[in-house]
């Protein structure tokens, strides 16, 4: 699969199978129940995924899809 | 839906171990959205914590699954305890929880107690988790006198750096062995409130490793104290806790042979052959039947349901030195090419249990899904490839966690034991006649002396069933008796090919003139089904004759327990003489022209035959 793949694949896991198509500034205001909870889940996932692990100010920092496509390339 | 249930399926056979957080994300909202629908069992568990625990609800609801329940969750308000149980209105009050967790962690309390624990020289963190108990115990009261769900109290585990670090354990009173005496107290408080069990967090926890519990980011972004990768460990362990208190544990462990006992086919590779033993690969099945031998020690019986010839099979248990398990510590055997399904509910009927309380443990999975769908109450345990798993794969399919453990339990294994060599022929033989003549009877008879004597009293005390008269002499009574010429105390002693079953059975006559009369007849239940009682009343009716009796007079006397005797003396050839005035019928044998024989099945012994003591009881 490619990175953007198991990108959305991470993201369905998290916001459920109906979810819109992601654009670069996708985030929390524009993507519905992606709060604080649910941006850690996103988190474990994404590092559980692209066998990575961010730094503390990284988690607070990747809030947009954009960002996390930058961090994943 | 079908998707789901395939799913469920796969979660419940094992198919489904790792799964990454998202696809573990994705599948408990599909069994939140349908699982009650898929035959799921709702279960409602509500959480009261000092920490953030929802970050695990996904992977509790995934453990719930595999174990056949719809978890529906609540968490209570960060750290309420005392508001959420006393308020009745509280979230937790609505929810009406069927378990409730309590999780109340000292460090989240007062973090200095913990971590400048020699602030105080551990005073502070003494009074802290002093405070703590006394906290969760009223809390425990309070819930109680308003619920009777089971509570799960987690207890205290150690912090991953310790205030003396690598040598904390070295040091009287560091926080190492404070620790360890607050969970001490804990489980003393929990144990005072019915219903409410430790929850061994800190026991998982070491388990796991301290180390890499906690993720520091997650603790510090949103107070979660287990990190990502150990929340599906940590969902596993508190789902089986959950469990073990809701369901009771399997009580018979039903083992194959080839290649889960031992490696190989006994069959084919023969008593050498196979493997067994203290190197690679035989000491993977040593270290199992150890595990097995575990089990018994706690009360839990062991069977074989195997598809082998008998005699090699047992072979390998009588001769083969590694062997762990012995033949005697089987109590229901399973040897032949019948369906398993079928053999294990042999099992549980011979055992008189419900087949629910069986569990199956068969390297196969051909059998073990054969059994699956025909005998679908008995408890698969999924069985992993590896042999050397096997030992974790006991404790953890959580059949036999169960929450205390009694005397009996620990002697229940050989209780059964003596029983099964007589059932394990009943079953196989043919007939009744062939059971009763492969059994190898013996039985020696006299009248009381000193020896027998207390046996005798103590079964005429005791015995309730087998009892015609019963009549409760004394030992001053029996005495007399025996002084009188007129009267004849006498027992039976029965020895099978399985041992000395002791004095079982006693008899009185007394003469008045022509007739002699059978004051007292009973027998241990024991050995009853086995023609013993007629061995006695044939020995009875030869002491009447001695008398110079020409007829043998005997009443039933009716009570709440002796209904299996009131048929006795019609069915050996006695005539009905009327009912008793105070209740109960009277039956005459007139022995110039009816005898009584003795049982062709039972052989005779001299009746002068050193009688061994026995402390046995009915």
């Amino acid at each position: 699969m490619s990175i953007e793949e198991r990108l959305l694949a991470v993201f369905r896991g998290v916001f459920g199978a109906d979810l819109p198509p992601l654009a670069d500034q996708t985030s929390p205001e524009t993507l519905g129940g992606w709060d604080s909870a649910k941006h850690l889940s996103l988190i474990m996932a994404l590092e559980a995924e692209f066998c990575v692990e961010f730094d503390t100010d990284e988690i607070a920092e990747l809030t947009t899809v954009g960002a996390i496509r930058q961090r994943l390339e | 839906m079908s998707d789901l249930t395939t799913r469920i399926g796969q979660l419940r056979s094992g198919a489904l171990e790792e799964l990454k957080p998202a696809q573990a994300l994705e599948l408990a909202r599909l069994i939140r959205e349908g699982g009650e629908s898929c035959g799921l069992k709702p279960l409602r568990v509500a959480f009261l914590s000092s920490c953030s625990l929802e970050f695990g609800d996904p992977y509790l609801t995934i453990e719930g699954a595999r174990r056949g329940l719809g978890l529906d969750i609540y968490h209570g308000p960060f750290a309420q305890f005392e508001q959420e149980v006393a308020d009745p209105d509280s979230g937790l009050a609505r929810f009406a929880p069927d378990v409730l967790i309590l999780v109340m962690r000292p460090e989240d309390i007062d973090p200095d107690a913990v971590h400048r624990y020699y602030a105080s020289d551990g005073r502070r963190f003494g009074e802290l988790s002093q405070n703590v108990i006394d906290r969760i115990a009223s809390c425990l009261r309070r819930f109680r006198s308003g619920s009777r769900a089971p509570v799960l109290v987690a207890n205290f585990a150690a912090p991953s750096e310790a205030p003396l670090g690598v040598f904390d354990a070295n040091v009287g009173g560091s926080l190492t062995y404070a620790l360890a005496e607050s969970n001490l107290r804990l489980r003393e408080a929990v144990a005072g409130i019915p219903e409410a069990f430790v929850w061994d967090y800190c026991g998982l926890v070491v388990s796991q490793g301290a180390a890499d519990w906690t993720d520091r980011r997650l603790m510090a972004l949103a107070r979660v104290p287990v990190s990502s990768r150990r929340q599906p460990v940590l969902a596993r362990h508190l789902a089986q806790t959950i469990c073990g208190v809701l369901r009771p544990p399997a009580k018979c462990l039903v083992l194959d042979l080839d290649n889960t006992l031992w490696g190989g086919v006994i069959g084919d590779d023969g008593l050498e052959g196979i493997q067994l033993g203290d190197d690679h690969p035989g000491l993977a099945y040593k270290s199992f039947q150890r595990a097995v031998l575990g089990l018994r020690d706690r009360g839990i019986l062991l069977a074989v349901a195997s598809k082998n010839d008998l005699d090699p099979a047992k072979q390998a248990f009588t001769t083969h030195p590694e062997m762990l398990i012995r033949w005697d510590d089987l109590a229901a055997v399973r040897i032949d090419w019948e369906p398993k399904s079928e053999n294990l509910r042999q099992i549980a009927a011979e055992l008189n249990l419900g087949a629910d309380a069986l569990a199956f443990f068969d390297d196969n999975p051909v059998e073990r899904e054969e059994v699956r769908i025909n005998a679908p109450d008995i408890r698969v345990i999924e069985v992993p490839r590896d042999p050397l798993r096997w030992v974790s794969t006991l404790a953890e399919c959580g059949e036999f966690d169960a929450v205390g453990l009694t005397q009996e339990d620990r002697s229940r294994g050989d209780l059964y034991r003596d029983e099964r060599g007589r059932r394990l022929l009943e079953g196989r033989s043919g007939s009744l006649e062939e059971f009763l003549e492969s059994l190898e009877m013996r039985a020696a008879v006299g009248r009381v002396d000193s020896s027998t004597l207390p046996r005798l009293v103590q079964l005429l005390a005791k015995t309730n069933q087998f009892n015609l008269t019963t009549r409760r002499h004394g030992a001053a009574e029996v005495e007399s008796m025996a002084r009188c010429p007129d009267q004849v105390v006498s027992w039976l002693r029965l020895r099978d090919r399985y041992g000395d079953a002791g004095l079982v059975a006693v008899g009185i006559l007394r003469r008045e003139g022509e007739v002699a009369v059978i004051d007292t007849f009973l027998m241990s239940c024991r050995v009853m089904g086995r023609c013993v009682e007629q061995a006695l009343l044939a020995r009875l009716a030869d002491e009447a004759h001695q008398l110079g009796c020409t007829r043998l007079l005997g009443d039933y006397l009716p009570t709440a327990k002796n209904g299996v005797v009131e048929t006795f003396y019609p069915d050996h050839g006695f005539e009905p003489r009327g009912d008793l005035p105070g209740g109960g019928s009277r039956y005459q044998l007139d022995l110039r022209v009816a005898s009584v024989e003795w049982p062709e099945f039972i052989r005779r012994e001299d009746r002068e035959a050193p009688a061994r003591p026995s402390a046995r009881t009915p």
